[in-house]
């Protein structure tokens, strides 16, 4: 019985809205707002009105494109060919919202119509349905937004390239012959692994939520900390200010409610390299995030998380619903 | 099909006085097949236990047979056999009653008779 | 303990609430039990601690399975109906029906369809477009495709009309049920199941308070309408119940043999409604 693959469809096909659907618009979006203002800048720049360098004289585009430098047409081909996934971060950003408000939801919305009573129903185990809504906000949910961030930086790529090559720029060559358009892909891929490891306490923290709270979930997971944190900051001050309590809203708060946002480790990184270029950017980046290996701060979040998953599938398990 | 069961007697006997009564009408023929126990509980609404064991005094009582595999079928000579039990049974229960009514209500027993035949022709 | 369901000493609090008290219990396959209680009475309790939905005290043992320790293979050979509207609304038919194929190894998918097949649903359906009696076709299409040795149904046909509660029932007796599965019932509407059952049990403020077959009904209760001359007679044998129907008075008996009580008149088995009055009013066990 291959019952953690029908667990992960259940998932898909219960929150489709977030998975799906929510990819989709965005991507729509972005790719109106990139490839119209694309549109937009070659027809006001065929007009005559586009300024290239800075000066006040408008410059014909297509003057201005066949006056780029071959050295200038390399740099710029090398930056696009590492840089064309950024126009879909806004993707990414929605991921973390829709895997925030998934597990939020998940173990919650069930108890709250009492499918529950269904779902327990069947020969499936706490812990199996427990562990497949962490596989799908941290892996299958991931893994979809990139494929949509990938078709949707793609669409772009190409549009940009077909109308710089309209006006006489020929990038085609130069992007699609550099090894890092190819490696690229697999570079964001790889960095799935971390983001299980990083986003693991907060979405084991808001699983747990969603299993436990009789009634408005969100509340009771953003606001203890929250709460607790004017609280205790509140308290301090009366006492004279002797705690820095920086490090709690940090931790409590920034890495305890943010960390199913990709990317979020980024923030922890201590040195940064000022100078970043095509050719070392990706490889920083992943330098950064596989750094984090080495970070207490990664393995006590994986711990942390791991015992709040466990506290859900007790949750679910013992508790008297309906 | 919703039945009044009476609180007289066991539902299983009514169930058994239900199905000869469909045999001596000729609704159920010598030979033919009756009703599967599942059928009969989900048409009345009956625990099969009730069903089978009408079923099986029945069969006890030889008025149908038990054919291995297939079910239970009208026995050919249930129509006699069925005729004896009930003939017994209206001699040895309703007819006492009925006597005793008769004579409770002090009616005279040929002058009854009598009205019957008029009523028959 | 063989036998499908067996409980000693069965005890659940809720705060200070006793819900069950210490009860006792024997099911033996290929019964079909009704447990009939009023709200609060503690049936729904004890289905939940036999379903291993919640931790109990005492002994409890279904199909071989201690519900609070071995839920897993529990539910590979139990089914439940928990509710009358529990499927997901979101759900559509072919999702539910391919969900339940794939985590349960007993789901028959050719019965499913076949039971589908004299519905009004189709595959793509969603649970959220559905009345209610359509809900309760899917489930029991559902259930009804599993082979389960043991099926416990809580309450399957509240609020449902007549003419699903009906087929409801006529479909579990026609398709499901044979000599190897074992039912139990809970339900307000005694009148619908009465004859459907095989075992009775009354629970009440978490006790049992009358555990029979049906059987044994007919053999150890019996009502007799008495006149006023033998009222007094009657009444010495000790009814456990006394009522009035048009102003004669009817007694209902426990264990007095019919023979003793055919004096007094024609004797009636008593309905399950009446037993259950009868019961309920008391401090009988």
């Amino acid at each position: 019985m291959n019952t953690m693959k029908w667990l992960l469809k259940r998932e898909y096909w219960e929150h489709k809205g977030g998975f799906f659907w929510a990819p989709v618009v965005v991507s729509g979006l972005l790719a109106l707002l990139t490839i119209g203002s694309m549109l937009f800048a070659t027809v006001a720049g065929n007009k005559g009105g586009f300024h290239l360098d800075g000066n006040n004289s408008a410059i014909n585009l297509q003057q201005a494109l066949n006056d780029i430098s071959d050295p200038q047409k390399i740099e710029f081909a090398k930056g696009l060919a590492v840089g064309y996934p950024a126009v879909a971060m806004p993707l990414m950003f929605t991921l973390g919202f829709v895997v925030f408000f998934y597990c939020l939801g998940s173990l919650y919305d069930e108890r709250k119509d009492r499918s529950i009573l269904f779902w327990k129903s069947l020969p499936v185990s706490d812990r199996d349905t427990v562990i497949s809504k962490a596989l799908t906000a941290l892996v299958v949910g991931p893994l979809i937004a990139i494929a949509f961030a990938l078709a949707l930086s793609l669409l772009v790529l190409f549009c940009l390239m077909v109308l710089a090559a309209f006006h006489g720029l020929n990038l085609f060559g130069l992007v699609l012959g550099d090894k890092n358009f190819y490696l690229v892909i697999l570079q964001i891929l790889s960095l799935i692994p971390i983001y299980v490891l990083w986003a693991l306490p907060t979405a084991g923290y808001l699983l747990f939520v969603s299993s436990w709270a009789k009634t408005k979930p969100f509340l009771w997971a953003v606001g203890v900390p929250v709460v607790g944190g004017v609280i205790l900051t509140w308290v301090n001050a009366l006492a004279g200010s002797p705690f820095v309590l920086e490090s709690y809203w940090n931790i409590i708060v920034a890495r305890g409610l943010g960390s199913v946002f990709p990317g979020s480790w980024l923030g922890q990184v201590a040195e940064t390299n000022a100078n970043i270029n095509p050719d070392n950017a990706v490889s920083m980046l992943l330098a950064n995030t596989y750094g984090m290996l080495g970070t207490a701060n990664l393995w006590i979040g994986v711990v942390i998380g791991l015992v709040f998953l466990a506290g859900a599938v007790k949750m679910r398990r013992y508790r008297d619903e309906g | 099909m919703s039945v009044q069961w009476s609180d007289n007697s066991p539902i299983y006997r009514q169930l058994k006085d239900k199905l000869v009564g469909m045999m001596l009408d000729g609704f159920i023929k010598p030979g033919d097949a009756l009703p599967s126990v599942r059928q009969i509980a989900a048409e009345y609404q009956l625990n099969p236990i009730t069903v089978s064991r009408a079923f099986q005094e029945l069969a006890d009582e030889q008025v149908v047979e038990k054919r291995r595999g297939l079910g239970m079928y009208m026995s050919e000579n249930a129509r006699s056999q069925l005729l004896t039990s009930e003939k017994q049974r209206f001699m040895q229960d309703e007819w006492p009653q009925i006597a005793e009514r008769i004579q409770r209500l002090g009616l005279n027993i040929e002058n009854l008779l009598a009205t019957t035949k008029g009523e028959q022709q | 303990m063989s036998g499908v369901l067996t409980a000693k000493g069965l005890n659940k609090r809720y705060g200070k609430q006793l819900a069950v008290d210490h009860i006792n219990l024997a099911i033996q396959p290929g019964r079909i039990v009704g447990l009939i209680g009023p709200n609060g009475s503690g049936k729904t309790t004890t289905l939940k601690a036999a379903l291993g939905l919640i931790p109990f005290e005492g002994e409890l043992k279904v199909l071989g399975f201690d519900p609070r320790t071995q839920r897993d293979e529990l539910m590979n050979e139990v089914c439940f109906i928990a509710d009358v509207a529990v499927l997901p609304r979101w759900i559509r038919v072919r999702e539910v029906i391919d969900f339940v194929e794939g985590v349960h190894p007993k789901f028959n998918r050719r019965k499913a369809k076949d039971y589908l097949a004299k519905t009004k649903l189709s595959p793509d359906m969603k649970v959220k477009e559905m009345s209610k009696g359509m809900i309760v076709q899917l489930h029991l299409a559902i259930v009804m495709s599993i082979d389960a040795k043991l099926l416990v149904l809580d309450e399957p046909t509240l609020g449902l009309d007549i003419l699903y509660r009906k087929q409801f029932y006529q479909n579990l007796l026609e398709e499901y049920f044979d000599e190897n599965k074992t039912i139990i019932v809970t339900t307000h509407q005694v009148e619908e199941i009465e004859h459907i059952l095989s075992d009775l049990i009354f629970i009440r403020e978490g006790k049992i308070t009358l555990n029979t077959s049906m059987d044994e009904i007919g053999e150890r209760f019996a009502e007799v309408m008495v006149s006023s001359d033998n009222y007094a007679a009657a009444k010495a044998l000790n009814p456990i119940d006394e009522r009035t129907v048009f102003g004669k008075t009817v007694f209902l008996f426990d264990g007095v043999p019919r023979s003793t009580l055919a004096q007094f008149g024609e004797l009636k088995t008593p309905g399950i409604a009446d037993l259950f009055v009868a019961t309920m009013k008391g401090t009988y066990a």
